[in-house]
């Protein structure tokens, strides 16, 4: 039994979301994955490997989403991260289209680029404008978060990739 | 590329980020309370993070047995050790308990914590990437929990609620610097400020400043709130003196505190909805109005 090309499409997004859901749990969850005092953003490379399979438009919303839910678990202004979230992933959704190649190492370095992004924009907003002591720890300890979300990207992408190729009809690479 | 610029999605993408930046304006100007878009998509995180919690509690746990094993064992012979000391302090605590309540009926004093009316809470998620150990509760306005109570264990302060959505609430601890709660050390009377900094909150610790430079506090003496202000009650304990220095102004001395739970590991906690002396925020922003 074959299945129409919108019936394709929306379930490829109910995968994607669920992909989605299963990161904020992991990433949420007060001690899975834990290393140390560290835990992995793994909303960041979910959104990212997204964009890297489909369009603009699509990207950007799965971005939006992504960011809301982060910002939810967070306790941060509601669109704090899901503004940023969403203009990253409509940045690496065109570059995927025009520029480079789709692939899990090109994986890593946008989502280490989004994700310093994000920390920056963290980093400045909630700890540097306050003026706390010693706010280069903070700094530190949010680039350690960074290096653990890209060290966990791998699998997420190819979970993505795998989602992408069973339910696109044409797989960008 | 450059039809991208010119599109409809891209005036579209670029309005969605001008409705993003104006409800964030708006939510920053509620203080604390969570927007409504906020509330709906909790309704539907809230199940995905008890799930996740409960599976990360199950995993933990499980791991627990064989991790720290020689840990537990250690524990065990110290805890045995305890027991015993503890058992004596029994008979003295009971006899101090009828010497009390004898005092008790000759003043006709109240118990202190009769007063207070609290919400049990878990703990079900945490931020990766907050520096000061705050966290996700999983009760809300539903529950009666508003911004700015307090927020307990059996043992004492943890912080308090900063944010609130209709079944999660956001928790500062007082290892975070926007925590500031008056506080008493209670055998010197010496009072001051509990607030957190970058630096203490790394090892689990948090500040007792302002103390009068004369100050006789002295490491392993036992803080207090104060409850002088009506956002916290009084007598709550907060933690214990490790060290007492100089500030670097050399006007006052302050005191770093361990807190009387380990704020990253806590898992279940109370929060105070209600007790004697609490300050009605509603009534008084109305009334600086």
């Amino acid at each position: 039994m074959t299945i129409g090309k919108n019936a394709r499409a929306a379930l490829k997004w109910v995968c994607y979301s669920l992909l989605l859901l299963l990161c904020f749990g992991l990433q949420s969850s007060p001690a899975l994955l834990r290393i140390g005092d560290i835990k992995p953003v793994l909303i960041i490379p979910a959104a990212i490997s997204v964009a890297l399979f489909e369009n603009e438009a699509g990207s950007g919303g799965f971005g939006l989403a992504a960011g809301l839910l982060w910002d939810l678990s967070a306790g941060k202004l509601f669109g704090f991260y899901g503004m940023v979230l969403m203009i990253c992933c409509v940045c690496v959704s065109l570059l995927s289209m025009y520029f480079v190649k789709v692939n899990v190492t090109n994986s890593l370095l946008m989502t280490a680029a989004s994700g310093f992004i994000c920390t920056l924009w963290n980093f400045v907003f909630y700890y540097l404008i306050w003026g706390y002591e010693g706010v280069g720890q903070c700094l530190l300890r949010l680039l350690l978060v960074l290096l653990y979300t890209v060290a966990a990207t791998a699998p997420v992408y190819y979970l993505t990739r795998l989602i992408s190729t069973r339910f696109n009809p044409v797989v960008r690479a | 590329m450059r039809e991208f610029f010119k599109s409809l999605r891209f005036k579209i993408i670029l309005a969605v980020v001008a409705v993003i930046l104006g409800g964030m304006l708006y939510a920053a100007s509620t203080g604390g309370l969570a927007t409504i878009p906020e509330q709906l998509l909790s309704y539907v995180v809230y199940p995905i993070q008890r799930a996740a919690a409960s599976v990360s509690d199950g995993i933990s746990e499980f791991l627990s047995v064989f991790l720290d094993a020689r840990a537990n064992y250690e524990e065990n012979i110290a805890l045995k050790e305890q027991i015993a000391e503890y058992r004596k302090m029994l008979v003295d605590y009971e006899d101090t308990k009828t010497e009390n309540e004898r005092l008790k009926e000759i003043t006709g004093l109240k118990e202190l914590n009769e007063d207070f009316e609290f919400q049990p809470a878990g703990v079900i998620a945490r931020d990766p990437d907050d520096r000061f150990g705050s966290f996700t509760i999983d009760i809300g306005t539903l529950h009666g929990i508003s911004v700015r109570d307090p927020v307990v264990t059996g043992a004492g302060l943890i912080g308090y609620v900063s944010k609130v959505g209709p079944t999660y609430a956001q928790v500062t601890t007082i290892l975070s610097p926007d925590c500031n709660v008056g506080a008493m050390e209670i055998r010197t009377k010496d009072t001051g400020n509990i607030t957190g900094t970058v630096e203490y909150a790394a090892e689990g610790l948090t500040k007792f400043e302002l103390l009068p430079r004369e100050t006789e506090v002295l490491e392993g003496d036992i803080v207090v709130t104060a409850g002088t202000s009506g956002l916290f009650p009084q007598n709550l304990v907060v933690g214990t003196v490790e060290e007492v220095a100089l500030e670097q102004s050399g006007i006052t001395r302050y005191a770093v505190i361990r807190p009387v739970t380990e704020i990253s590991e806590v898992k279940n906690v109370f929060v105070l909805t209600d007790f004697l002396g609490k300050a009605n925020l509603q009534e008084e922003s109305g009334a600086s109005e």
